[in-house]
This record gives structure tokens, sequence and C-alpha cells, in this order.
């Protein structure tokens, strides 16, 4: 419920790297050159699981190419992600490795002046492999007598044994569970899994490294958080921090790509030192099909309710592959367990999650990190019940919501914050409205080769990952904000923008609290050198915590204004208040009913003329909440009974973000949430061959498919809202975003293609393969 | 793994503004030579180490080659119009639909302004989405060299999965594509996992009818065997047939015999069991549509 009024913050505004973006004038790390820059290139393992004996480079060196191999890199046992704190870290890889633990992963690079000349140098080396069987199967990574992946790895300064290839296990209780079940009149479980998900961010990941002649690196990389990567470079190369600068580079998309300082960042910076120059490492779209994908993961779920409806316990066990490194299994199931726990109110519950190692490029976050997958089964499930229950899936719902003035731990058991806004109910009722709900029928009364059906999903994310206590996730940011002397600001953060429009909203929520129009205020370039701690751009966590930060250092800057303008205008500097001029953005300090009155920009000059110094405020701030921003998705498809296959035809999307900062983009960030959610419930996928451990889809996007804007449904029947809250604890009243518009999405096709045609379908993705042959054998064209 | 990003080898490259410079080019035949049109295929090979040509030749800068004519009842396309021009060219003649659907359809925008129809038949893939309309409308291409000129009928110049029967010093110079009478309907439908995908499976019919009697049907179907198959079995079945209507028994044959007579495959845009499944569904949706087509001007 929105009380204040606004002048910038919630209003559309031109994004302030728009132009860049469209003109090509945007610099991404690919548009990094620096002088005598070398080119590098890595060259990737054909197998899967294998001991590298040996590496010969001599002709590669004989036509002037620099080579890495493992002997040259430090041999520090890392963890690219950096989020969680050392003693929750498991750390299992190199620069290079010396073991092979996936088809595409690096055994060594070479630089050269050119990319061919790195190429043709590349297809010199020889390599001398001691093949090691694959496994790729993650049940059966964990049968006896398979091959290890590893024998042992770091958790925290400790070692760890693994055994039958298990990275990590979490079991979360709460509640009596067996009495749980036993109060429940019915017990509704089922069995789900979701596909191999690559990221599909525009740009591929790189990086251009500089090294410096004090021995120190500078770096222009594709990442999350420059500050992460800095000090993982810093640890793994043995350089003082100041020394390792990295700097922000616009990102072409992201959807967790770059959380962790990805592992080409590591050996271009390791041939940058070796060759004693600029290095450019940038991945081809094949290499980064084997960087990384979305975690796979198999649920298994269950739910006891009496016969009213209410739910009395529930549990979910769930199997997740983490591919060949574990970079974060362990928050990942924490995680887990919250997305399970914070949709609906269970008086008894109990997680169990596994994370397996197999010889296939390693899982990391993916927009919604676990979340996505839990909700597919978690909204498909609550669909079951209600059918069994003969109840209405939205009543279900709304008997069963956390909502206000509830705990919610959605970022895992030491992420607990109280709800304080909610528009669960509002985003049900109203979207129920909106896409005809009412009207959508049952399955056994529809005929016809043509069949539509109609479903619901909920889906919520967390904003960030802060907490009242600190937890096992780190979660801060930092902001500088400065008024200039003709009246603009400056505000300057580590925070990134994937293309959400992350740092206009800090702008916003910077202008709105120094009484200045947006386009005043401009967003610094940064680096690590420039700006204080921020952990990372990830969680949703930007406009929420990453602004709260900015907010609290616009007030100070704000403070130190009004206090330079009651010395020039001789009041209290309490009593001023500062708005913008509606057409010149320019803001004006005022004492409200009387003339006195001076400009930001005379305040700030003359204090720079009296040498009263600069309006500036700083804040490193972390935020005591974690408020669920929730999601709503009616979506209605349409099934050829003929062929499987299924088309999109109508969507409501909603989102309860309290208030939302720029509406056309939020309203992007849902549909495009939307169009991916589809995809993750039709269409992506990326298989591996069993028996040679490649890639089916021979790691290109001509056979990796991704959902454009001719799949989605027409403008018209795409429809967005935004629920009318206002979330206390965030700056002006806002939450996140990004990836809860992703969460819903999978569970509201899932229950759609039950209403069209009575059949469910738990493993996604739903190819029209598949679907023909689940029709065929339900006998509905017969 | 291979770089995408880049093309490796170095070779030559030529842009011949004649007819008589090409053959002067192609004449030399002791080093590996690649005839380029507008690139969507070779390129990509090329950078995948697919193709490693030593000289490759481009068709673009000679003008009688992009040129679109109709003389005498037939279309003629020029080897290397782009495909966005041949959709042009085609978007006024209503009998050949299926030809217009299947070019649009090869990709998006930035594909059909650089491919070329004589690309598209030349890379003989059994998917190529120009080939099933081009194949039932009867179609045939024009070969040259410096020794002069040959007429092949389509189907007997796709030879297999990227082979045809053009000999090294050849240049297909033209497509010519005979303009059906007016009482043909013609449709085409291709089958992708999203749009401006290479079809999981491609079909193209070509009907001529009178009154309610089908007077020929043809038939390819592309994605399901060695090269698009023109299946001549389902005119034995339809000519010269009365057509009750769409899901008549009559029409269901057909589309069975469509489904029996393919060969598809496993791979990765689907798999043999679907495409013979779906083959017969997309027959009969497409006849239906070349079918009433056909009417307006039958009548």
């Amino acid at each position: 419920m929105s009380e204040k009024k606004f002048f910038s913050v919630g209003r559309d505004t031109q994004k302030k790297d728009g132009f860049g973006k469209v003109t090509g004038a945007e610099i991404f790390s690919c548009d990094v050159i620096l002088p005598g820059m070398l080119f590098a290139r890595v060259l990737r393992s054909p197998h899967p699981h294998a001991r590298i004996i040996s590496v010969d480079t001599s002709e590669a060196e004989a036509m002037g190419a620099v080579c890495l191999t493992y002997d040259d890199v430090p041999k520090k046992v890392y963890n690219e992600r950096q989020v969680s704190i050392p003693e929750r870290t498991y750390r299992d890889r190199t620069v290079l490795p010396n073991i092979i633990r996936h088809v595409g992963e690096g055994v060594m690079a070479v630089a050269a002046p050119t990319e061919a000349l790195a190429e043709k140098a590349l297809a010199t080396v020889k390599v001398e492999y001691e093949l090691l069987p694959g496994v790729f199967d993650p049940v059966r990574a964990m049968e006896d007598g398979c091959t290890a992946l590893y024998d042992e790895v770091m958790l925290g300064d400790k070692v760890l044994p693994i055994e039958h290839n298990i990275a990590c296990q979490r079991v979360i209780e709460e509640g009596d569970l067996a009495e749980g079940f036993a109060k429940a009149d019915l017990i509704v479980e089922d069995s789900f899994s979701t596909g191999r998900v690559y990221h599909g961010q525009m740009e591929t990941k790189g990086v251009v490294c500089k090294p410096e002649a004090d021995g120190g690196i500078t770096v222009w990389p594709t990442t999350q958080s420059i500050h992460n990567t800095r000090q993982l470079l810093g640890r793994i190369f043995d350089i003082p921090l100041s020394k390792v600068n990295v700097h922000r580079v616009t990102i072409g998309g992201a959807f967790g790509s770059s959380i962790q300082m990805n592992t080409p960042i590591a050996i271009c910076v390791a041939l940058a030192r070796k060759a004693g120059k600029p290095v450019k490492l940038i991945l081809t779209r094949e290499e980064d099909m084997y960087n990384h994908c979305k975690y796979p993961s198999r649920i298994k779920l269950k739910y006891g309710v009496t016969k009213d409806g209410l739910i009395t316990a529930g549990q979910l066990e769930t199997l997740v592959d983490a591919g060949a490194h574990n970079i974060q299994i362990y928050p990942l199931l924490g995680c887990m367990a919250g997305w399970f726990v914070s949709l609906y109110r269970m008086p008894a519950l109990r997680f169990a999650g596994t994370g397996v190692y197999t010889n296939k490029a390693p899982a990391c976050a993916m927009q919604g990190y676990g979340n996505p997958q839990v909700t597919f089964a978690v909204e498909s499930l609550m669909d079951m019940i209600a059918d069994k229950l003969g109840m209405d899936p939205i009543e279900l719902r709304l008997k069963n919501y956390v909502g206000l003035g509830q705990t919610f731990w959605g970022q895992g058991p030491t992420v607990r914050s109280i709800i304080r806004s909610c528009g669960v109910e509002e985003m049900l009722v109203k979207g129920r409205e909106m896409i005809g709900w009412d009207d959508r029928g049952k399955p056994e009364e529809k005929t016809g080769r043509f069949r539509r059906g109609i479903g619901v999903g909920r889906g919520f994310h967390t904003s960030g990952t802060g907490a009242p206590q600190p937890g096992e996730v780190i979660d801060y940011s930092t902001a500088m904000v400065k008024i200039n002397e003709d009246g603009s600001a400056d505000v300057s953060t580590a925070l990134m923008c994937h293309g959400g429009g992350t740092l206009d909203a800090i702008a916003k929520i910077v202008g709105e609290e120094l009484g200045i129009g947006v386009e005043l205020i401009g967003v610094s370039p940064s680096s690590t050198a420039t700006t204080g701690y921020d952990v990372c751009t990830h969680a949703t966590r930007g406009i929420y915590c990453g602004g709260a930060a900015a907010l609290r250092a616009a007030t100070i800057a704000k403070k130190t204004i009004l206090e330079i303008a009651s010395k020039l205008l001789d009041v209290n500097p309490e009593a001023l208040q500062i708005k913008p001029n509606p057409v010149t953005g320019e803001g004006l300090i005022f004492l409200e009913g009387t003339d006195k009155q001076i400009t930001v920009g005379e305040a700030a000059k003359t204090a720079q003329f009296k040498g009263w110094g600069t309006a500036i405020g700083v804040s490193s701030h972390r935020q005591t909440n974690c408020p669920p921003c929730f999601v709503t998705n009616f979506i209605e498809v349409e099934v050829d009974t003929w062929t499987g296959e299924i088309r999109t035809t109508r969507a409501v999307a909603a989102v309860d973000a309290g208030t939302v900062m720029n509406p056309k983009l939020t309203a992007g960030q849902l549909e495009g949430g939307l169009c991916r959610g589809v995809a993750l419930a039709l269409l992506e996928d990326s298989d591996y061959n069993p028996e040679t451990g490649h890639l089916t889809c021979n790691a290109g996007l001509m056979d990796y498919k991704m959902y454009t804007a001719k799949e989605m449904p027409m403008i018209d029947d795409l429809q967005v809202f935004f629920a009318n809250t206002y979330e206390p604890s965030g700056p002006f009243g806002a939450k996140g975003v990004g990836e809860a518009a992703n969460n819903a999405t999978a569970g509201a096709v899932a229950n759609a293609v039950y209403n069209a045609l009575g059949i469910r379908i738990n493993d996604a993705p739903m190819t029209p393969e598949k679907v023909l042959k689940r029709i065929e054998e339900a006998g509905i064209n017969s | 793994m291979h770089n995408s990003r880049i093309i490796t080898n170095d070779f030559d490259f030529f842009q011949p503004t004649s007819m008589t410079e090409l053959y002067e080019l192609l004449a030399d035949t002791s080093v590996e030579t690649k005839l380029m049109a507008g690139g969507t295929d070779l390129i990509p090979q090329m950078k995948e180490g697919r193709k490693a040509p030593k000289r490759v030749i481009s068709t673009m800068k000679i003008e009688e080659l992009a040129c679109i004519t109709v003389q005498d009842g037939i279309l003629k396309i020029g080897a290397a119009a782009k495909l966005k021009k041949v959709a042009a060219a085609c978007s006024g003649l209503p009998t050949i639909n299926a030809l217009h659907q299947g070019v649009s359809s090869v990709g998006k925008l930035q594909i059909l302004n650089m491919a070329t129809i004589a690309g598209n038949i030349c890379t003989a893939s059994p998917a190529a989405d120009t080939v099933p309309g081009l194949l039932t409308l009867g179609s045939s291409v024009t070969l040259k060299s410096v020794n002069g000129e040959r007429e092949v009928a389509l189907r007997d110049f796709l030879a297999g999965p990227g082979k045809t029967t053009i000999q090294a010093n050849e240049v297909l110079y033209c497509i010519n594509v005979p303009l059906p009478s007016e009482n043909t309907g013609s449709e085409f439908k291709k089958m992708e996992r999203v749009g401006a995908d290479i079809a999981k499976i491609n079909i193209s019919v070509v009907v001529q009818r009178n009154g309610n009697t089908c007077e020929s049907c043809k038939v390819a179907v592309g994605s399901c065997g060695p090269t698009t198959l023109l299946i001549d079995k389902v005119d034995d079945i339809l000519g010269g047939q009365e057509i009750s209507g769409p899901e008549s028994e009559l029409i269901q044959k057909a589309a069975q015999l469509v489904a029996d007579t393919i060969t598809p495959i496993d791979d990765i845009r689907s798999t043999a069991e679907y495409r013979r499944k779906v083959a017969a569904v997309i027959f009969m949706d497409v006849f239906q549509i070349a079918w009433v087509r056909a009417k307006g001007d039958a009548a």
C-alpha cells in the first residue's frame, strides 16, 4: 500500500545504458583492447575423465605462442563461488587441472598475437591422457564400486574425503513428521524432474587481464561480483588486494552464469602473468556451453492434507546432478529446502537433498537457483491435491500460503525473517478474473484435436540473502553518493546490471532521496579499487540490498548539503526540504511557507568556493530482512493432440515486488522470466551422450534451442500486473523481481496441460515426442 | 573443440563479376574449391572445420545469376537470388504458395537476406525447406559450364545427403519452376522445435482439382530420408478420385502411405517414430489446405 508519492521511483524512464547498447558504443569485455595484447585459447578435453600424463607444447612455442600448463599454475585449490563463508565453501579445483573431469574442461592454454595463430598453435599441442571411466548418471555414481571423481576435496581449511561421489548432503527437519502425516486425511506424492538447462546468456564469458609493472593485475571480466573476483585472484596468485583491480564491465546478460569468478578468468590471469603482456580470453559459445548449466534435479515430493485442504506435513527429497565440480551444492540444498517450505505452511516437514558428482559440465546457479525446479514440483502437486479433494486449486492455495506476519526462510534455514508485505491473495484473485479461470472447464469435458487448458502457478524469490543474524551466506553492499558542484550527483557501487535495470533503479533511489531528477544522477564506472565491498548481484538482491546501501549513502550526502544550505539560508537544516525542478530535474532546497530557497547546485558550488567540502555519503549496509517477492502466473496452453505440440496461447503474469522502480523494465522481466519458464517446461534440456560424455546438441545454438518472441503469446494475450504492496524494509518500499519472474511458470504450464488433457507430465521438458506418447497411452484420440 | 568465432585456415577468395570469369576460375581444378552463394551454410562449416577449401569463389557479384523472370509459363529463379527476393517473386503467384512458404521458412530475416535458393539446393540437406515445394512443382535445374549447359530434373539432381550430380566445373545457373494451371492448390508445412529451426519434418503438397475430383496430387517429404522424398504413389491413390472429405478413408490411406514410405531416423531434432506418426497428420493438414486453395480457381 504505497502512501508516498514519488517523482522518480515508479515512473518509466530512459534506461541509462540504452543508447550505448543499441548503437554498439557500450564496451563489453570482448571490446577491451590494450596495446600489445595477446589472444588466448584454451585446449579443451575431448574426454570426460582422464589423467593428463604429458603435454608437449614445443611446436606451439616454436610458433611464438605462450603456453600455460598445469605445471605453470599455482596449485591453490579453489571454488569459483565466494558467496558462502569459508567454512561452508567446498573447494575442488585448480587454475588448470591434472585430472580432467568433464568434456570441455581446460587442459592447457596458449596466447598469441592473433586469435587465429593461437588456434593454430593449440592444434599442435600434443596431450597424452590416461583415460578413466566416465560417470554420467547421478544414481549410478552413488553405487558401490563406481569410479570416483574425487578421493577428497577441501571444505574450508579441512580435508573432506568424498565417498560414493557424493559432493554434499543435507537433511533439514522441523516439527514431528510422523505426527503430521498421521493427521492427514490424504497423502499425495509423486516424482518430478527438470532438464539440464544452459544459461544461454547473450555474451559468452570472457576476460582481459593486464599484468602491471608493480606485480599487480588489472582485470576486465564478465562477472556479477567484481569484489569476489578480486579476492579470489588475490588468494590464488598471492597478490595483495591493493594490487588487484577488477573493473566493472557491462555484461551481456548473466542468468547466474557469472555469479562465480569464472574459470577462464584465472587461466587468463596466469597466461598474462607468464607472458608479461595483456591477454584477452573470450569463450566461444561451445566452450561456454561446456562451462556451466542449471542444476538438473530429480525431486520426490509428498504432502499430507486434511480433507479441508490444510497441509499437515510435507517431505521433499532431491537428487541434484552437480557435474564435475561442487560450485555451490551446500547453499543450493539449503535454498531448495527454503523454496520448499516458503510457499505453503507445513506444521512438520523434512527436506533431504543430495548433490552428486558426475563427469559433466559443472552446474551452477541459474535464474531461481533451484527454485523453478522445486516450485514446478510443489505447484504440480498442489493441483493434484486439489483434484483429489475436489477443491478449486486457487482455494487450496489461498488456504495454505505463507503470508503476512509469518516467518519466511526462502534462502535456507539461517536466513529467517518476517513477511511484512504480501500480494499473494490480490494476485490470485485478480489473475483469476483476467484469465477467465472460472470458464476453464474440466479436462474430461474437452474434446477435439486442439484442446485448451488453463493452469495457475505460484512462485516467489527472496530479495537477497540478508537476515537479522549473520548466516552462512555473505550479504551486504556498499555505496558512495556525492553531490557535484553543479547540482548533479554521482553514485558509485560495485553492483552489476545484468540488463534488468538494477543500476537505473539505484540512480532513481538516490535521486528520489536527494530530491534530484534521475537524469542528473550519474552511475560511476566502478572498480574494486574505487568501491567498497558488495557481495554479488545475485539472489534478486540488487534493488533491495544494493539499493538500501545507496539510499543510506544518499541520506548522508543529503544531510550534508542541507547543512551547507542551512548556513547559507540561515535556517535549521532539519527544516529544509529538497524537490526537483520538474523540467530540468535540478534540486531546489527550500523552507516551506517562505521564500528562502537555493538550488542544490548553488549550495554545492558555494561550498566549494568557501572550502566547506563536498556533500558526500558512504554506506556499507546489510539488510536485516529477506522479503519474498511473490509471483503468480496464469497460463493457457493449446495442445495439438495429434502431434503433441503445445502452444502457449495466453498468459497473465503478476508480481508482488513492493514499489516497482521502472514499470516497463519490470514488465519486461516478467515476460522474459515467463518465456524462459515456459521453455523449462516444454523445451530446454541438454543431454549427454552416455558413451562419450559429449553434449548431444554438439554444444551449439544450432541444436540447443531457446524460445523467442515467436513462441510467446501474442502481445495482447500476455498481460502483466503488479500487486499494490509496499515493503517497509525496502528502499522506497521496493523488493526484488528478477529471478521470481521465472519461478512460477513451469508449474503453471504443467497444470494447464493437465487441464487440457487430464494428463499430468512430471518430467520436464514436455517435448511433442513425449506428449504424443502420453496422449496415446491415455487413449485420448481413440 | 572448434572455434566457431573465426576461420583459422587460409584460403583465397574470389568474386567474379561474369560467368566467363567464373568458368575461368573453375577451370583450375588443382586446388580444393568451394562455390559460395550466400555463405550461410559454408561459413559456419568452415568455422567448425568441417570444410577447409583453399579457394572460395563467391557468386554474389554476378548480376545475371540473381535474376528472377517468368518465361513461357516457367518461373526462372537465378541461382544466386536471395531468398527474400525469391519469396517476394512467389508471393504474387497463388498456385505456387507451397514454394513461397518453404522459401520464407528457411530462417529469420538475417538468413533470408543472405541465403540463396541454389545454396539451399546444392547443400543437399534432406531438411532443405525450399526443396519439397520445388519437387512437387516438377522443377528442374539448369547447369552451366564452359562446355555448355544442361537441364536436369531436380529429383535427379539430388543424390543423397550433401550430394548432388553437379560436376566440378559446373555451376547451378537457375531453377525452373513450371507454373501450374489455375486449378492447382499447394501448401507447405514445416514442423520445428522452435521458430526458424531446421525442420523435424517438412511436407509440400500440390493438388490439381476438377470439381470434387483430384486430378493429381504430388507430395514431397523432407527430413525423413537421405534426400527430400517425392512420393509418387500418393498420386496412384488419389489421382482421378473423388474426394469426399478432409478425413475420408482415401485421404487416410494416402496419409498412411506417406508415413509408410518415408525412412526417417532418430536425430537431435526428433525421433524416427515421432516423424512417422506426425507425417500422416501433417500430410492431411497440408492436403486439406491445398485442396481448398485449388477450388477457388477450378470452380
